[in-house]
């Protein structure tokens, strides 16, 4: 009975001490070999594993470094998602200040917008950056909207009203965020590194249009439908538990091409362009037409206007 | 972390200093024609509109002269497209020179000048750009009645849009903007020409808007099943007297506003010489990629919005060459109307959260049926339940 007992246990310990020395092994063959199956950390090397780790602030990166993470986030696309993607950094152009403007009286909230950026940004496929609101003609309260509105468009009555990341020129959840994850970049567009965030969501309590979104689970971002065209601050997929949102398409924008919802617009509701130069078409729009910005009283100063034909 | 946080703050501050103190300093030191090119040469970055902005940041030719030496301005062309120049006209003053100074007002509706001017003005049917701008570009242009252009047009895909015609001066004089900066200052290119191109400036609408930027337009492609007017009558010959249309023509319908009603008919907007086209109400004879300028003579304010940007889109790239679509792009001309169509799906609900049927908003739930407001509530329950 005794014997018994004992031997069950030193089963028990066996098994546990073999399980361990297993583990070690797949580590040990993990960093040897640049493609470890299933190892301890999803299947990275030792080296990106650690590079990971021990990233910096987007900001404090010297150029090497950054060229560095870009190759090794296209590495872990290719691990993760079997895709060929090419992670860019375009940086800013200089005296360029992006500003959008978006014809309420155009917009017939067909949400082609909306579908446009989920397949350009990558995004999990629960979660969409712009939100079309229908909203009863002759108010702008927007607790009477419906997100999710169905059928034929436009309905009787109502108009539509898409909302967005702001990309406020003094914004609150810039502020919030206690540890600089996120920031302006020069040319007005608000990024977040995700990297850098580490998902206390902050930001998200204190943006008062709700245009931040949290990643709760791993994306759900089929590999088939991945844009390999990303930006370290844009579109690269993101992990579990960080905060993103809408960055005017950076990775579009910053090669002069328009953003992903300017472009799917069917029709032409909106207005991109760069704020500094007089003869764009949104000074135009700001100089010549009766614009106004969500929730102006609170002093966040966005760089989205809405504009009427007449 | 202090160091990043500093800099992230201080930067949209020093950006809007830096911008103010040359929009600033470009008003003082330089007419107000050449704030872009002042504010060119004070951006740190030379990779934005580069020299570009030094070449198109000329004055007009009719533009009222700084100097008042020169006070009588060239002759205001008023021949073409009289509806949309009388409609622009109340804009004038919006420009940014006023219009006083050597500026003729009446010049705009004289008739007798628009008619020596029509006379004069040769003719441009069969201007030599637009045989190869509808046929070569099909494939990349988009159709007139369908939104199944491709969004997501990529830079590479842009460049095959190259066979478009640049509205305007570049009908005649060639300007190959696309390399950057070789496109000659506009004030040359008219002075090298003998004869100023002045169709050509009420196409571009630099005449009827002053202030547009150069633009192309993106040419729609030709559908000969929604247009075979000519396959009868390139030899039948056409009864010109407005009229109801009968059979044969019974199975074409016209909804274009009073259309219908019998306002107007095919040969307001059309003319069946040659390959046939667009004519204005003046009579002066289109290709179909000036569509936008027949719409604009009765759309004024829409043209307007158009020239300028507000209206309509721009593809390809938000700076740059300024590439537009025209107004068939998006309204079928002969049904302009915009159809009803099915939104694309919604967002979901957040994981574990089954989304209603049809969603009431809350504060519409309140004010509808049953629902009391709050204070109405507050005061039945301070009355104990009486109403």
């Amino acid at each position: 009975m005794r014997k018994h007992r004992y031997e069950a246990t030193t089963g028990q310990a066996d098994h546990a001490r073999r399980k361990f020395l297993k583990g070690i092994g797949t580590v040990a063959v993990a960093a040897g070999t640049a493609h470890g199956a299933r190892a301890a950390w999803g299947g990275e090397t030792l080296g990106d594993a650690f590079a990971d780790f021990f990233q910096k602030h987007y900001q404090r990166m010297t150029p090497a470094e950054i060229q560095e993470t870009l190759r090794r986030i296209e590495r872990k696309a290719k691990r993760r998602y079997g895709v060929d993607m090419q992670c860019s950094n375009t940086p800013p152009r200089g005296g360029v200040v992006f500003g959008y403007a978006i014809n309420i009286s155009k917009c017939r909230g067909y949400r082609d917008c909306v579908h446009a950026c989920v397949k350009e940004n990558n995004l999990s496929r629960d979660t969409q950056y712009i939100r079309v609101v229908e909203m009863p003609q002759g108010s702008l309260d927007l607790a009477q909207g419906d997100h999710y509105f169905e059928g034929e468009v436009p309905k009787e009555g109502k108009y539509y009203l898409p909302l967005q990341c702001m990309h406020c020129d003094n914004p609150p959840c810039v502020k919030a965020c206690p540890i600089d994850a996120t920031w302006m970049e020069p040319d007005g567009i608000v990024v977040v590194d995700y990297d850098w965030c580490f998902g206390c969501r902050y930001c998200m309590a204190a943006c008062p249009y709700s245009a931040r979104f949290f990643n709760w689970g791993q994306p759900d971002l089929p590999p088939e439908e991945i844009n390999p065209d990303t930006h370290y601050l844009g579109n690269r997929p993101r992990p579990k538990g960080v905060v993103e949102k809408c960055h005017f398409c950076i990775q579009r924008t910053r090669n002069d091409r328009p953003p992903a919802c300017h472009a799917a617009c069917p029709t032409g509701a909106r207005v991109f362009g760069n704020l500094l130069d007089p003869d764009s078409e949104i000074r135009y729009v700001l100089e010549n037409k009766a614009v106004f910005r969500l929730k102006e009283e609170l002093g966040t100063e966005p760089k989205l206007w809405y504009f009427r034909d007449t | 972390m202090s160091s990043p946080a500093q800099r992230n703050r201080a930067r949209p501050w020093l950006i809007l200093l830096v911008a103010a103190t040359c929009a600033v300093a470009s008003v003082e030191a330089a007419p107000t024609s050449d704030r872009l090119l002042t504010q060119a040469a004070g951006g740190a970055d030379t990779g934005g509109w580069g020299g570009d902005w030094e070449d198109l940041s000329v004055s007009f030719p009719d533009e009222p002269p700084s100097e008042p030496a020169s006070a009588s301005p060239p002759p205001t062309r008023s021949s073409q497209a009289p509806a949309a120049q009388e409609a622009a006209s109340p804009a004038q003053p919006a420009a940014d020179e006023p219009p006083e100074a050597g500026w003729d007002w009446s010049e705009w509706g004289d008739p007798k000048s628009a008619s020596e001017e029509s006379t004069a003005a040769p003719s441009i049917e069969g201007t030599p750009a637009d045989s190869a701008s509808a046929e070569d570009a099909a494939g990349t242009g988009t159709d007139a009645d369908s939104w199944d252009w491709d969004w997501d047009e990529t830079p590479a895909a842009a460049g095959a849009v190259t066979t478009t015609r640049r509205a305007g001066v570049g009908a005649k004089a060639a300007s190959p903007r696309r390399g950057g900066r070789t496109v000659k200052p506009r004030d040359q290119r008219l002075a090298s020409t003998a004869e100023p191109d002045f169709e050509g400036e009420i196409r571009a609408g630099y005449r009827l808007f002053p202030g547009v930027q150069p633009f192309e337009v993106i040419p729609s492609k030709k559908d000969p099943e929604m247009h075979p007017c000519l396959d009868c009558h390139e030899w039948a010959e056409s009864d010109r007297t407005p009229r109801r249309l009968q059979e044969p023509h019974d199975n074409f319908q016209l909804k274009h506003g009073l259309h219908g009603k019998g306002e107007f008919w095919c040969f307001t907007c059309h003319h069946l010489e040659g390959e046939g086209g667009l004519r204005t109400l003046e009579g002066l004879k289109l290709p179909f990629d000036e569509a936008y300028i027949v719409c604009s003579q009765c759309h004024a304010q829409a043209a307007r919005d158009w020239y300028f940007g507000a209206h309509g889109k721009r593809v390809t790239s938000w700076r740059g060459d300024r590439q537009i679509l025209n107004c068939t792009a998006c309204h079928y001309q002969h049904k302009p109307a915009l159809a009803a169509r099915k939104a694309m799906p919604g967002p979901t609900t957040r994981m574990g959260m089954e989304r209603p049927d049809h969603w009431v908003p809350k504060a519409q739930l309140d004010t509808q049926d049953g629902h009391k407001p709050l204070w109405e509530r507050i005061a039945e329950r301070r009355s104990g339940g009486q109403p």
